[in-house]
């Protein structure tokens, strides 16, 4: 994969090169300025950009920025947010236009070296990958109509799951369940979401984004 | 520390009061004692203004040259220099009297323009034609007479000396006889009396009006007052908030990335351990290397918040410790005119907020000396009293600092003025610097 690299701070940039180089992929551009950001996305077009939400001259969310500004301006192009905090307005910003291809992770779970790298093959891919920081602070806040009302308290954990970015054998492992009864759960799922056409994966996105909408909103 | 100063003097007037009531007789003796030891202070002081007095007719009539070409539109560009001139003048004078009354030095509040609308240039245009016209009078005076005294009491000495017509041109006597000059001597010693005894008194009379000249009435004063301290409040504040922001981005960008850093590599470890176990010592070692750099500058955000040198050892030790770290060649020279009374060789200290922002003020200054001066060499000088902390940085330096252009002064400015402190800047092109800053121990 090319990827390009947006991280002010050097010790954490060289080890992300690092990692990525020693598992065979190619880092296309590193960017360390909040303001180079946009042009070395809109430039180089790489397979995946792993994104500091904070970066100079302002030390604010001039990463997060520049990859909606980015993403509005190529719709497809797959972002992966790192921070240092997970934050509900972030997240919101990010999937407001579509959560395809849409990673947000706090920055401590590259330690893990392996989820990290699957993480950022999913979103390169077009999945998502959510923070379970993120999931659960979504989940903890509720606020106006809640489009998930219908749903079980199973089903949210499968959807909530989902929305990390997890297939159906990884959640039914994660909730001690068989592959069939998540499989279950999921077209129940879609028929309460109002998604009854089996549309292939986009049906999954969609119930995601559903999801992550209705935590985002208000 | 004013308490102290007045149980000291109760004690020395209990003393006095004790001795006089011992021996009744020896009391006019002590009264005569006491003016001629504060007469030699009070000459000075005198003389002083008599220069300065001498020196403000000279202004005055300046000034009035100047503000007659005023309506011409010649003086006008001359007016804010002159009143600058007068301000300077008058804050001597401020400093003089301070002295002279002991206590606080006067203060009068300027405001933020150089004007003649400005209460207070108002009130130090009183006191140039006072001190230029009555005050300078009154010096004279009281100098006049103490040479007299002089005159009369040496004429044993001189008559002599003198050709026969200049005899009777020294004092009001013709001094052509020994008889004549021991009775001028004698003459003399009651002269010495009365000049002795004017002396003090005039000094003290002359410092007393030029203090309520000089400095503003209390009500006038405590508006401007509260307006400076709501300002200085208000920058406090802001210094603080701004003070946070970037100790939590140091902590944000600096700190906890590394160690997400380090994370990182001991991830890439466990991998390599699966994997290429042949990587793994390496991977270590550059991982150890990266904690290093971790520590190191969480090392260097602990100091610049609050160096642990200048809670233990004081901003002497913490100062010089700076300047030892500064690219340029730095030396620190330490005035502590107190600590030679005080029987610990300690270094004199400061209240901590205080001392901490001296550090602050000396770390910005070298930082700029280092990044922007081109200079050779520098000096800190600090001057550590029970009233202020005073820092002068001067460096041989191209000069043409300005404030802002990233050079941190506007937030060492702050810094200093919620301190009620002040600083002052001077940058010539062509060098050199000169910062500096005063901040008061608020006791």
């Amino acid at each position: 994969m090319r990827i390009l690299i947006a991280e002010d701070n050097a010790l954490l940039r060289e080890g992300l090169v690092l990692l990525l180089h020693s598992e065979g992929h190619e880092v296309c551009a590193t960017v360390e300025h909040g303001d180079d950001l946009l042009p070395a996305l809109l430039d180089h077009r790489p397979d995946v950009a792993v994104v500091d939400v904070r970066l100079p001259p302002d030390f604010r969310d001039e990463g997060l920025r520049a990859a909606v500004e980015a993403r509005r301006r190529l719709p497809a192009l797959p972002v992966l947010i790192l921070s240092q905090y997970v934050e509900r307005t972030y997240a919101a910003e990010l999937l407001a236009q579509s959560a395809a291809g849409v990673g947000y992770l706090l920055k401590d779970r590259v330690g893990h070296a392996e989820e990290f790298l699957q993480a950022l093959r999913r979103v390169a891919e077009g999945g998502t990958a959510m923070d379970p920081e993120v999931i659960s602070q979504l989940m903890a806040h509720r606020s106006g109509p809640d489009p998930l009302a219908a749903l079980t308290p199973r089903e949210r954990e499968v959807l909530a799951l989902m929305a990390e970015g997890h297939n159906n054998p990884t959640i039914a492992r994660l909730l001690f369940l068989a592959e069939s009864s998540v499989n279950k759960h999921i077209g129940s799922i879609f028929g309460k979401l109002g998604m009854p056409t089996p549309d292939t994966g986009h049906r999954r996105v969609r119930a995601v984004l559903t999801y992550l909408r209705a935590r985002t909103d208000g | 520390m004013r308490t102290s100063r007045i149980a000291a003097s109760t004690v020395r007037s209990t003393v006095r009061s004790a001795v006089a009531g011992a021996t009744p007789r020896s009391r006019p003796r002590s009264t005569a004692r006491a003016a001629v030891r504060r007469s030699p202070a009070a000459a000075g002081y005198l003389l002083r203004c008599l220069g300065t007095g001498m020196a403000a007719l000279v202004g005055l009539g300046l000034l009035l040259v100047v503000l007659a070409l005023c309506p011409v539109g010649v003086g006008l560009p001359l007016l804010r220099p002159a009143l600058r001139l007068l301000r300077r003048g008058a804050e001597f004078h401020r400093r003089l009297v301070g002295r002279r009354l002991g206590g606080d030095r006067p203060r009068t509040p300027y405001g933020e323009r150089v004007s003649v609308r400005d209460p207070a240039v108002r009130r130090d245009l009183v006191w140039l034609l006072a001190h230029g016209t009555a005050g300078t009078l009154l010096c004279a005076a009281a100098l006049t007479l103490c040479s007299h005294a002089l005159n009369w009491l040496t004429a044993p000495v001189w008559w002599r000396l003198l050709p026969d017509e200049e005899r009777g041109r020294i004092i009001l006597l013709t001094v052509d006889s020994w008889p004549v000059a021991l009775a001028a001597a004698a003459g003399g010693v009651g002269y010495v009396a009365v000049a002795l005894a004017v002396l003090a008194p005039a000094a003290d009379l002359h410092a007393r009006v030029s203090r309520r000249l000089l400095v503003a009435r209390p009500r006038a004063s405590l508006a401007r007052r509260v307006q400076e301290l709501t300002t200085s409040r208000s920058e406090a504040l802001d210094a603080h908030a701004a003070e946070l922001r970037r100790i939590e981005r140091d902590l944000h960008d600096g700190a906890q990335a590394n160690l997400v850093a380090v994370s990182l590599r001991l991830g890439m470890i466990r991998r390599a351990l699966d994997q290429r176990p042949e990587q793994a010592a390496e991977l270590v070692d550059s991982t150890q290397r990266v904690a290093e750099q971790a520590l190191e500058s969480l090392r260097a955000l602990v100091r610049g918040i609050h160096p642990p040198l200048l809670a233990d050892r004081g901003l002497a030790e913490a100062v010089r410790s700076l300047a030892d770290r500064c690219a340029v060649p730095t030396r620190v020279s330490l005035d502590a005119p107190e600590a030679a009374t005080r029987p610990s060789a300690e270094p004199p200290r400061a209240p901590a907020a205080a001392e901490a922002a001296a550090y602050f003020v000396v770390s910005e200054a070298l930082a700029n000396v280092a990044r922007h001066s081109g200079a050779r060499t520098a000096l800190v000088r600090l001057r550590i009293t029970a009233a202020a902390v005073a820092v002068r940085v001067e460096d041989d330096g191209r000069g043409g600092a300005v404030e802002g252009a990233g050079s941190g002064l506007p937030g060492l400015r702050r810094r200093v003025a919620a301190f009620d402190g002040t600083t002052r800047l001077s940058s010539p092109p062509g060098g050199p610097t000169i910062l500096e800053v005063e901040i008061p121990c608020g006791s």
